[in-house]
């Protein structure tokens, strides 16, 4: 696989460099980095006991009882660290067969139609979970005893996050970057 | 309006037909004002989602799981102690009584109310190659188990080594050897076709479960009270029905099962309730109040 | 809530809007239309993070990602050279080579193409094959990985289906073989008429033979998937963690390009890559929801029984079916969209639900390099520069060879169930 650290729109774009652009690159830069820190934590951390679990069972013949259960936290939330890294560099799976076709105004009336639809449905997927939110916070996992809602709130930090970053994308666009580039081969999976 | 009744088993299962029947008798009480929308077969989620679901209002009533709703009210994960009940009479008495009752009320703190129980069934142990009539024949078995401190304490006590893992795993698990055995009620392993990997089957009747059927408390509450009384007396009526498929599929599945080659045990079940003793106690730590009356409901 | 869901999933979709985004906004768009407690949509998108057998999904990508991001990549190509590289179009029938090698650590075509691409393309481009044809070769032979194990699109269905992902994984690897054969064939008749080159290694065999010792660990790793799964060392979520192990294991002590670095952007390209496949998973899960509660499978299950009075003609529907759907859809998406329908349609006509399975990946693995929307195909094109229509002239004798496979999964249930 290719690094997941080629020119992004973010350091390759072509906007100009106002102490408002900076604030708003550096406000990407630091969801970019809170979702790393969520990947490497949850993706570590589930690897260290699924594994150490497997040679419990072989070893001792008997492994962790939680060992099944961390992922119903883990799992979102590395999702969620994924999604806001991929959103952040502006790395979504989209058919672009419009947006590859235009260019100059049209191209940039697009760019903001589509992060304006982002933004508008992020925001109302976020906005509408607040009742399985409410629910989830009586809901204890049986061997792990945690709630959860601390699973859960990985929809309310990734659709908030994708948000946010729509919201930018807007002001980044207005502000003359090109922030519609996609770079498939990071994004797809089949 | 539409009420969507939903639950996670097949066409055939005494829990489908039941929540047919529900449907039935709940559009037909309420003068066809509700209808109701079946969903079966976990299409709305499997149980611990559609629990969350009825909280949050997406469905109105799910016939539920034990395990999934002692996530929420975990003193319904308590009839789930070892040998609990002596027959399924006596256990419906205490559902239907004031333990039922005293588990609707702390369900309802928690957005769900609950508007009866019908049965799940009565777990035994199927074994790769050998019968477990004894608590000394699980001494060192790898067994499967749902993801539930209580069974995994159960076969702790009688020094098996349980072992959690996802049902959908499990055909491949045993397959592979990775487990012994595991263990279920019949509908389970005879669905799963579980007895074709492992024919053992002993009558250990370790646990019982029930079907807690849960509706979401705000639509309850939004009904006027004609409507709250056709519901719990679907529930009621359909209850019958189920219960009485629960016990006859039992009864059916035996020989369905031996004429494909399982072959059948029964327990002695004196042994493992006092080899598994040390369940109550620990449970009787957490729950003093409960685990007394629910001893002295089972006549333990 | 049907009809708007699908004007506005695909209005959204023709504007450039993420697939995932555009499925969300048409479901959201439905629910509120009918109104329908939105909150499902929340609840949905969780739902598949709650698998325990998904966990095999970032895990297997983790260690293709530890594998290939160190020498191993390289020691590939040049065996796949040793190999093939003395035929007529030999680079050619080196991605496919390649490809079906590369299968046996990765469970993503797009990851195949993506790093065979930048490793051969330049390469074919220098040696005089037209842009277009070396664009075509990798798009196409890159779908390979989706059938040699391990596989995410086969794991996918195995969750919606119920069948054994072990059986899947199995059942997957002859169709595999038989698209690779297949494959070669059709590079070797354009070779001959376009008269490509040959390009053996040069040094031959005697100065790759370390190489291909240190290959060896990286190339037994289907050995190992598919033994730990068939003599139940472990279920396929454990193996895919296993796999890691083994992957860090390799690179550590038998090549030891290991660092801390390599390892660490390895995991944020896992992540990257989770969340990406993840969000169109979770949104298809809320698509699902829509379909159920107005009953779609069932009608549509009936509908087609009603209809088509010969099985043989249901397995032509759900093939064409799946041509259009992947034309448009990538192929974890589509799995999962008309999984469960088809499902339902493959129990009702008695088709074997592993059959059914190896037919959906090998058809919709055809929509990777078809336009308008192919992911395999746009990075191929990208790679080398060549335009879409160029390379999809080119890849005719392809989707030729694609589509006798996929006849044959379809009509000979031999090739699928053992
Ligand atoms: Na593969
Ligand atoms: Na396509």
């Amino acid at each position: 696989m290719p690094a997941g650290d080629h020119m992004s729109p973010e350091t390759g774009g072509k906007g100009q460099s106002s102490p408002f652009l900076t604030l708003v690159r550096g406000a990407i830069a630091l969801l970019d980095w809170s979702g790393r820190l969520i990947v490497g934590v949850c993706l570590t951390a589930m690897f260290a006991a699924l594994l150490v679990n497997v040679i419990l069972r072989y070893a001792a013949g008997s492994g962790i009882s939680w060992a099944y259960e961390i992922h119903a936290i883990l799992l979102p939330w590395l999702v969620a660290g994924g999604l806001v890294i991929a959103s952040a560099k502006g790395r979504n799976i989209a058919v672009s067969l419009l947006s590859d076709m235009l260019s100059g105004r049209a191209r940039l009336v697009l760019n903001i139609f589509i992060q304006a639809a982002i933004l508008i449905i992020t925001a109302s997927v976020l906005w509408s979970s607040h009742p399985i939110l409410k629910a989830s916070q009586f809901q204890t996992l049986s061997t792990l005893g945690i709630k959860q809602i601390w699973g859960y709130s990985s929809i309310a930090y990734s659709f908030g996050a994708m948000s946010l970053i729509a919201f930018l994308g807007i002001l980044r666009t207005l502000a003359g970057e090109d922030v519609a580039d996609l770079a498939l081969e990071d994004t797809s999976l089949s | 309006d539409e009420v969507i009744f939903a639950h996670g088993a097949n066409p055939g299962n005494p829990r489908y037909v039941a929540a047919e029947k529900w449907a039935e008798l709940f559009t037909d009480c309420t003068g066809g004002a509700d209808t109701v929308n079946h969903a079966p077969s976990a299409t709305m989620g499997d149980d611990a989602e559609m629990l969350t679901s009825a909280t949050a209002g997406i469905i109105q009533v799910t016939a539920n799981s034990q395990g999934a709703m002692s996530q929420i009210v975990p003193e319904i994960g308590l009839l789930g102690l070892p040998f609990l009940f002596e027959d399924l009479p006596t256990a419906w008495k205490v559902l239907d009584g004031d333990v039922g009752a005293m588990i609707d009320e702390r369900a309802q703190n928690a957005g769900l109310k609950v508007l009866g129980f019908w049965d799940n069934g009565i777990r035994n142990v199927t074994h790769t190659d050998k019968f477990v009539a004894t608590p000394a024949d699980v001494e060192g078995m790898q067994i499967r188990t749902p993801p539930d401190q209580m069974t995994i304490d159960i076969f702790e006590s009688v020094g098996a080594s349980p072992a959690p893992l996802a049902w959908s795993e499990l055909p491949s698990a045993l397959q592979s050897g990775v487990f012994d055995g595991q263990e279920n009620p019949l509908v389970n392993i005879y669905s799963a076709k579980l007895h074709e990997i492992t024919p053992y089957v002993t009558l250990t009747g370790h646990q019982y479960q029930a079907t807690p059927v849960v509706a979401g408390l705000a639509w309850w509450s939004g009904l006027d009270e004609a409507k709250q009384t056709c519901a719990l007396e679907a529930t009621a009526e359909a209850g019958k029905i189920q219960r009485d498929l629960v016990a006859a599929s039992d009864a059916d599945l035996r020989p369905k099962m031996e004429a494909e080659g399982a072959k059948f045990a029964e327990a002695d079940k004196a042994a493992y309730r006092e080899a598994t003793k040390p369940v109550y106690d620990k449970y009787a730590e957490t729950f003093p109040e409960l685990v007394a009356a629910l001893r002295e409901a089972a006549g333990l | 809530m049907t009809a708007p869901l699908i004007w506005i999933f695909f209005g959204l979709l023709a504007l450039s809007v993420p697939v995932a985004h555009a499925m969300l906004g048409g479901v959201a768009a439905a629910l509120w239309l009918d109104g329908k407690p939105m909150a499902v949509i929340a609840q949905r998108l969780y739902t598949p993070t709650q698998s325990f057998p998904m966990l095999a999904i970032p895990f297997f990508i983790l260690a293709g990602n530890l594998m290939m991001s160190g020498k191993f990549g390289t020691y590939l190509v040049n065996i796949a050279r040793l190999i093939v590289g003395n035929f007529k179009g030999g680079l050619g029938q080196v991605s496919i080579i390649g490809s079906v090698m590369f299968g046996g650590v990765s469970g993503s075509a797009v990851a195949d193409a993506t790093a065979l691409g930048n490793a051969l393309i330049p390469v074919q481009t220098k040696e005089g094959y037209p842009r277009g044809f070396s664009a075509a070769i990798n798009s196409a032979s890159s779908t390979v990985s989706v059938l040699i194990p391990p596989s995410i699109p086969l794991i996918l269905y195995g969750l919606v289906s119920s069948v054994s992902i072990v059986d899947l994984f199995i059942a997957g690897i002859l169709p595999g073989v038989m698209l690779g054969v297949g494959m070669f064939a059709a590079v070797a008749i354009v070779a001959h008429f376009r008269n490509l080159p040959r390009s053996p290694l040069a040094g031959g065999f005697k100065a790759f033979r370390p190489q291909i010792a240190a290959a060896i660990p990286a190339l037994l790793m289907p050995v190992f998937v598919i033994g730990t799964l068939r003599f139940g060392i472990a279920t396929p979520t454990e193996v895919s963690v296993m796999a890691v192990a083994y992957a860090l294991l390799v690179s550590g002590l038998v090549y030891r390009d290991l660092s801390l670095r390599g390892i660490w952007r390895a995991i944020v390209d896992t992540g990257m890559m989770t969340g990406a496949v993840m969000i169109i998973i979770m949104a298809s899960s809320t698509i699902q929801w829509v379909l159920t509660a107005e009953r779609v499978p069932q009608d549509l299950a009936a509908w087609v029984q009603a209809t088509f009075s010969n099985p043989w003609m249901v397995i032509f529907a759900l093939n064409l079916v799946m041509l259009v759907v992947g034309a448009f859809l990538d192929l974890p998406a589509a799995v999962l969209l008309l999984g469960p329908l088809f499902v339902t349609i493959g129990q009702a006509i008695g088709l074997d639900l592993v059959q059914l399975g190896l037919m959906m990946v090998v058809n919709l693995a055809i929509g990777l390099y078809t336009p308008p929307v192919g992911t395999t195909l746009f990075i191929s094109a990208a790679i080398s520069g060549a335009r879409i229509g160029e390379t999809v002239k080119a890849l005719l004798p392809f989707y030729a060879v694609a589509i006798v496979v996929l006849l044959l999964i379809s009509y000979v249930p031999a090739l699928t169930i053992y």
